[in-house]
């Protein structure tokens, strides 16, 4: 099954670190790292060389600048798009040559000196969450538009507050900006819902990260327990969608 | 070898760290001689103030009855003074979560397991609203003042003793019966991270200003339990963190024995 992805590791993670057997998924990165709104901006005015780049970098690099995620799920084809929004809060939405890019490790090591300083393009919450609400419409209705067969899921994607750490030792994670990037993320995970034909969500249950995790720790690097746990409602979930349009 | 006598200014989240059903071996080292329980630092450190015992009846068991009236004619000082204990451990959970109210020209902890089921509390219940950290972040300073105020007291009253804070939090998940890890969900639990962010930076504020003895807890992520005894809540923990607490506790001790 193809499975396209647009979102983060959070979502990549579930089809990589897994107790099952994820061969039957092919999975591809269509949007990596970037935030809603800067996937549905046009492209910058100004053309730039990515000869230089790694093959990672420019994926990242040349979707945030030349908007090319389209052109690639046309291309893939998936039959079920999973998108999340970790993106959209860990990252920041700036001004680019006549575009919006987000400002994500990888733009900014290739153009820090000209992203560093641009204040984002949302000055609170709400004008944040409004701005946000039509970009997200704007995505899933291009990618719908692309595949009109797909099934467009949503990783209803939490932040994780707490990690094992190597001895297995449950830890606190502790980062000032926690709490609003959590909190922003469950508003826009719930107003986003409506759009898609399906939503997956750990919900309520209660997953860590882990100290061992191959890519280290982070908020939205999650525990094995939760991928596997998240692969089994994705699983059901496209099942589910399948037999509902058999019928 | 003589215990060490404690004595619990707090809630349940410290008191049950010294209670048999979660450490059944606390004994062997400790004793805790008293527990002044729930009150906030506000009311303890408020002149003491009467109200008749035939206000006090309601649904209170003789313990509840017994620490309202403590809290209220501010006897703990007494018996703190009286049962010299070689460690008081307080905690901040009642300055969170319950706040206090004005009664009778002084000032007493708005505790909904005691005052709040008494028949003066029903009949003067528009006059006794709560103000807790929770409700009025503003109040911050007048328990931050408060809490130092107590310890001062403490430390000039029992000069031997030594003043100790637990540093907690409350939690945001729990192990249910099942053994599965769940979320505390609903309106009912919405004050966890508000009240977490409060508490670390009331933490903040009374270790930068003074030089307190802590058992901090935060470095390790604790869940709550569906089986805890008295209910479940984000503060009534797995039993590894009582466990927790003890090892700390006792090492702490254990340096100050060693250091005397």
């Amino acid at each position: 099954m193809k499975v396209g992805i647009i979102g983060s590791e959070a979502t990549r993670g579930i089809f990589i670190f897994n107790a099952y057997d994820v061969s039957f998924y092919k999975t591809e990165i269509i949007s990596y790292q970037t935030t809603t709104v800067s996937n549905v901006a046009g492209p910058v005015k100004n053309a730039v060389d990515f000869s230089a780049y790694s093959t990672w970098d420019r994926m990242i690099v040349e979707n945030n600048l030349n908007k090319v995620w389209p052109q690639r799920l046309q291309g893939f084809a998936p039959e079920v798009v999973v998108v999340d929004f970790v993106s959209d809060v860990m990252y920041t939405s700036v001004q680019h040559d006549g575009s919006i890019v987000t400002r994500n490790p990888i733009m900014l090591k290739h153009l820090k000196d000209d992203l560093v300083d641009r204040t984002r393009i949302f000055s609170d919450e709400d004008d944040f969450v409004s701005g946000w609400l039509v970009a997200c419409k704007r995505l899933v209705d291009t990618v719908r538009e692309i595949c009109p067969k797909a099934l467009v899921v949503l990783h209803s994607a939490p932040l994780m507050n707490s990690y094992i750490d190597k001895e297995g030792i449950p830890r606190k994670v502790r980062r000032d900006d926690y709490d609003a990037k959590s909190t922003l993320l469950k508003r826009i995970n719930s107003e986003g819902e409506c759009m898609f034909d399906a939503v997956i969500k750990s919900d309520p249950f209660k997953f860590h990260g882990h100290e061992l995790h191959p890519w280290g720790v982070g908020l939205a690097k999650y525990e094995n327990k939760y991928n596997t746990h998240m692969l089994g409602l994705f699983a059901n979930k496209v099942l589910e969608a399948k037999f509902e349009r058999s019928e | 070898m003589e215990k060490t006598k404690v004595a619990v200014v707090g809630a349940c989240v410290t008191r049950d760290c010294f209670n048999r059903s979660f450490v059944p071996f606390y004994r062997e080292n400790f004793e805790c001689v008293a527990t002044v329980w729930q009150s906030s630092f506000i009311s303890l450190v408020a002149p003491p103030t009467k109200v008749a015992d035939d206000e006090l009846v309601g649904r209170l068991n003789e313990k509840q009855l017994a620490y309202l009236k403590e809290d209220i004619e501010k006897a703990h000082i007494r018996k703190l003074v009286s049962l010299k204990p070689d460690y008081i451990i307080l905690d901040l959970y009642a300055d969170t979560h319950y706040g206090v109210c004005n009664v009778n020209e002084s000032i007493v902890t708005c505790n909904p397991n005691s005052l709040m089921k008494t028949e003066f509390y029903k009949k003067n219940k528009e006059r006794l609203a709560a103000v807790s950290l929770l409700n009025s972040p503003e109040q911050l300073p007048q328990v931050l003042q408060a809490f130092f105020d107590f310890i001062d007291l403490m430390k000039r009253l029992l000069p031997d003793s030594r003043v100790v804070l637990h540093l907690f939090e409350f939690t945001d998940a729990f192990i249910n019966k099942k053994g599965e890890h769940v979320k505390f969900e609903g309106p009912k639990y919405s004050y966890i991270e508000k009240a977490n962010s409060l508490l670390n930076k009331f933490y903040e504020q009374i270790l930068s200003e003074r030089d307190v003895t802590t058992v901090d807890m935060r470095n390790r992520y604790y869940l709550g339990d569906e089986s805890y005894p008295f209910g479940l809540e984000p503060y009534h923990f797995e039993r590894q963190y009582q466990l927790d607490f003890i090892s700390k506790f006792s090492l702490l001790c254990h340096r100050d024995q060693l250091s005397s």
